[in-house]
């Protein structure tokens, strides 16, 4: 556990690097809250979210994994305003699973 | 006297950007750590008068007809940034997106799906030979790559590629670009699979797990493999390059037929995938890499090569230090289902996780 933790560490001071080195801004922007568009359930514990950022985004779809999702807002990993968002929508969707 | 090394000292691409105008140099953005002895091949034509009768046993006058660079760049520990400038540009189709509860993180997704049905997006390269030698070739395109993953005390991916230039060579003097700080693939941890069933439509936003699997009916056969690898060739006719009209070097590269294979060798286990080739069974292959975590966001460095539907070229039994291995060579067949992303599926997914914000744009 203590070595993954420093290798996590390493990896943040890292990546603080590569943005530098990218040519452009060298900022990486805070991306736009998610959009709902569509989604479905896959199977149990597993649905893809249709999503955009802002009116004009390009639609992105992205596998929900409720167990691994859960596990990222438990270990503070990533955005849990979005994380939580994202359970919510697979929460609202239907039971049915799609056509096999 | 001195002597240069053969080796680039260092590689500058754009990778974030292609070229607007195919041949027109653009700024470079990152540097690439390649594999020693990649320095650039100016190819040159020339043909001389002694073939003409009238002409003296000694030509008397000598012609360019053509020119160009070949520039091979290979990466031994293969990092996500040089696999997506690779494959961003040799499928010539990158998307980027952020992932749920990403902040930094990217996921960048090449497809088939959508690609550009009639050139191969450009990109500019730049070699420092020594201080102050700087070389930019524009015009530089990928016409194959080749991704590979083995079983033994080195896990980490290594690619190839073969790149060319339209021919034109400038001096540069940009001696600034960094190489982008990130963990390389490898197999260490990671999940391989084929399924007998179709891809769901959505890949894994994170890359955060390997056992979980985006293709029904999915049998994990990581701990079996013991070599995985993706070729993609766009089969360009370099001579086509030379368009009449369009002077001595390359011009851009037209689309034909490319194509793919993905070989598995592993350890075998019974004769499945043999009556797999027999009866012409529709596979679907899945190849998750993770590396380290993204800042703490949950997504991890990495790669997953996706193929959602395949059958089998050959599945040759052998021997393998005593043990007894099949390589499996797959044909990726174009999968036209349109209920997910890409639309339609298309005939392969590779999707890479690092913090670029753009490829190819």
């Amino acid at each position: 556990m203590a070595k993954a933790k420093a290798k996590a560490k390493a990896t943040k001071s890292g990546s603080g690097e590569s943005g530098r080195g990218h040519g452009g801004s060298g900022v990486t922007a805070a991306p736009l809250p998610p959009l709902f568009v569509m989604g479905r359930k896959i199977r149990d514990g597993e649905y893809a979210i249709a999503f955009k950022r802002g009116e004009d985004g390009e639609t992105q779809t992205e596998k929900v994994i409720i167990a691994t999702v859960e596990e990222r807002i438990k270990n503070g990993q990533g955005n849990a305003e979005e994380l939580q968002w994202l359970l919510d929508q697979c929460m609202d969707l239907p039971e049915e699973a799609p056509d096999a | 006297m001195a002597t240069n090394l053969n080796r680039i000292r260092k590689l500058y691409v754009s990778a974030a950007s292609r070229e607007s105008t195919y041949g027109t140099a653009i700024a470079t953005d990152s540097m690439l750590k390649v594999d020693a002895g990649v320095i650039t091949n100016r190819e040159v034509g020339v043909v001389s008068n002694n073939d003409l009768v009238g002409g003296t046993e000694e030509p008397t006058e000598q012609f360019l007809t053509n020119q160009s660079v070949a520039l091979p760049i290979a990466q031994a520990r293969v990092k996500p940034h040089t696999l997506a400038t690779i494959a961003g540009y040799g499928i010539s189709n990158i998307t980027t997106t952020t992932p749920s509860g990403g902040s930094t993180a990217r996921k960048h997704q090449v497809s088939t799906a959508g690609s550009s049905a009639s050139t191969l997006h450009s990109f500019t390269a730049e070699g420092i030979l020594k201080s102050g030698v700087n070389q930019v070739y524009p015009g530089m395109f990928v016409d194959g790559f080749n991704f590979s993953v083995n079983r033994g005390a080195n896990q980490f991916a290594s690619l190839t590629s073969s790149c060319y230039g339209c021919g034109t060579v400038s001096s540069g003097s940009d001696n600034s670009r960094s190489e982008i700080d990130e963990d390389p693939i490898g197999g260490s941890t990671s999940g391989i699979a084929i399924g007998t069933g179709v891809y769901d439509g959505a890949t894994q936003d994170g890359n955060a797990d390997v056992s979980t699997f985006d293709i029904a009916s999915a049998t994990d056969i990581t701990t079996q493999v013991t070599s995985f690898e993706y070729a993609y060739q766009n089969n360009v006719d370099r001579d086509f390059l030379y368009q009449v009209g369009g002077g001595k070097i390359y011009n851009i590269a037209e689309k034909t037929a490319r194509s793919q294979t993905v070989t598995i060798t592993k350890l075998w286990q019974d004769d499945t995938y043999r009556t797999g080739l027999y009866n012409q069974t529709e596979y679907s292959l899945q190849a998750r890499f993770k590396g380290a975590q993204i800042v703490s966001e949950g997504i991890y460095y990495g790669c997953c090569f996706t193929i959602p539907k395949a059958v089998l070229q050959s599945a040759d039994v052998s021997d393998d230090g005593g043990r007894l291995v099949e390589t499996l060579t797959f044909l990726p067949l174009w999968d036209a289902t349109a209920t997910g992303t890409p639309n339609p599926f298309g005939s392969v997914l590779i999707d890479i996780f690092n913090t670029q914000t753009a490829y190819a744009g």
